[in-house]
């Protein structure tokens, strides 16, 4: 479904991500670790093309995203992506946070646009919620409102940045439990985490990044209890 | 007794003194007009010029602001910046003369209207920073996240970051409008009769400057002071909504 040919990015003389190969299968759930600033975030912005490659491709079913023939915001509404920091639009409320995509980008008439957001609220618990505005709600309810948010487009895939890095701590379980929720129903999903309850039920693969390279992968068992290089043991001993 | 004869004297000549003068600047021969007129003149422009200054500066702040995310408009890009650099960084009673006596210089043209055109391409730069400053002030995840949905550039700014950027531009607007007000003055300079023209007509009549003068202060007082008190209640109610 994704496939990442040796993606480099570059920000000025930097380089970000040294040739990033990665290939995305229908239903799988791919989790990214690795330690801070190794470029998790930028290759999942290069992947939703928010963020222009240096050189490489990424390949979305079958098209070229950042090709000219191609429309990259087709591509995006396929591709669903929450971020660490939520993102809601803080002037509108719950419910027109979820349905401004489908009813802008015409996809839905706005009443079944509303109808459709009511089942997602419905979904996640928080249909009493639907005419307050972002600020009037915890962190963790922020992030589900994000995920439905992005959901309500009916996405191919998810991509996930640290969704739950910026919750307090008793604030994770709702988030994490929303995701593994999405993954048993067979979303495909790709998750830049720390969060290891989700990893280990739920990833399919494991991929540890450091310093702009995929060094190691795996399932989660081959990660965690049979790490292969220095850098990945080291990488584990310091997160545990 | 005398002695208060005398101040009693002083005061009554006083008051006939300043009765004198004020009848003399205001209601003598209807001068009072050349304030109204000013006083229209002044408004008109001002409120023209804005409305024009708004037009092109939302243009050129979006030109500016596709040019810098997006890499588009390149040349309409330079020619903004252009025109930007330029109205800054000349003075206004310049470009007055510029358009007034160059551009307009050979055609019959009313002076009110250069006056409106003036102002208003000189407001046009400062909106249109102001603006600028406006959208960037909105968190960039804000962009993010329109696009990660598949909203395109033009819907973003449209749905989302416009909505939220006006919070801090209209405020700013409304300075820009008072500035705008007193500047007009400035058309005194070309012949246009506006409130600072209009006392110094009535003066040149009467040779004696005092009311003229201070009772223009006063109206462009009232207009700015009224004006500031508007704003800082929009933004008050700005500040109130979602939050
Ligand atoms: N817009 C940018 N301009 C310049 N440098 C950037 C930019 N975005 C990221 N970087 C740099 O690229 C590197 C990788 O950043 P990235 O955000 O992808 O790391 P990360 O693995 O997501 O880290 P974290 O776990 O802290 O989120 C970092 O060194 C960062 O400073
Ligand atoms: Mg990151």
């Amino acid at each position: 479904m994704i496939t990442v040919k040796n993606l480099k990015k570059k920000f000025g003389n930097k380089i970000v991500l040294k040739g990033i190969n990665l290939n995305v299968e229908k239903g799988e759930r791919v989790v990214i670790i690795g330690p801070s600033g190794c470029g998790k975030s930028t290759l999942l912005r290069c992947i939703n093309g928010i963020e222009k490659l240096t050189s490489g491709k990424v390949i979305f079913e079958g098209k070229d995203i950042n090709s000219k023939n191609v429309d990259i915001n087709k591509i995006r509404e396929k591709m669903g992506m929450v971020f660490q920091q939520f993102n809601l639009f803080p002037h509108l409320t719950i419910t027109e946070n979820i349905i401004l995509a489908p009813v802008k980008l015409k996809i839905m008439t706005k009443e079944d646009a509303v109808k459709k957001a009511v089942e997602l609220l419905e979904l996640i618990d928080l249909k009493d919620k639907k005419d307050m505005y972002p600020s009037q709600l915890s962190g963790g309810q922020k992030q589900r409102i994000a995920i439905a948010r992005a959901l309500i487009m009916n996405p191919e895939v998810m991509l996930f940045d640290e969704p739950t890095s910026a919750l307090d701590p008793e604030m994770v379980d709702e988030v994490s439990n929303l995701m593994k929720d999405l993954a048993k129903n067979g979303m495909t999903m790709i998750v830049v985490t720390h969060e290891m309850s989700f990893v280990k039920e739920c990833a399919s693969r494991v991929i540890f990044m450091e310093d702009g390279n995929i060094v190691e992968e795996g399932t989660p068992k081959d990660i965690f209890e049979n790490p292969k290089s220095d850098r990945l043991k080291e990488f584990l001993s310091k997160v545990k | 007794m005398e002695v208060l004869f005398n101040i009693w004297g002083a005061i009554v000549n006083f008051f006939q003194n300043t009765w004198d003068s004020f009848y003399q600047t205001i209601i003598y021969d209807n001068r009072y007009i050349y304030i109204l007129e000013g006083l229209f003149n002044t408004l008109i422009i001002a409120l023209f010029a804005v409305i024009i200054g708004i037009v092109i500066g939302v243009l050129v702040a979006l030109i500016r602001n596709n040019y810098d995310r997006n890499n588009k408009f390149k040349l309409l890009n330079k020619i903004a910046c252009l025109y930007v650099n330029i109205i800054r960084g000349t003075p206004q009673i310049l470009q007055l003369m510029i358009i007034y006596y160059i551009i307009f210089g050979t055609v019959d043209i009313n002076i009110v209207f250069v006056g409106i055109l003036a102002f208003g391409i000189n407001s046009g730069a400062y909106v249109s920073e102001i603006i600028r400053a406006g959208i960037e002030s909105i968190d960039n995840g804000q962009l993010e996240a329109g696009y990660s949905l598949g909203l395109n550039y033009s819907k973003v700014m449209r749905y989302i970051i416009l909505p939220q950027a006006i919070k801090n531009i209209l405020p700013a607007l409304g300075n820009e409008f008072i500035t705008l007000l007193k500047d007009t003055s400035v058309g005194a300079y070309i012949g246009i009769v506006e409130l600072t023209k209009a006392s110094d007509i009535i003066a040149s009549r009467t040779y004696d400057y005092f009311f003229p003068l201070i009772i223009v202060a006063i109206i462009y007082l009232i207009l700015t002071i009224g004006l500031s008190k508007l704003i800082s209640m929009m933004e008050r109610k700005l500040s109130n909504d979602y939050s």
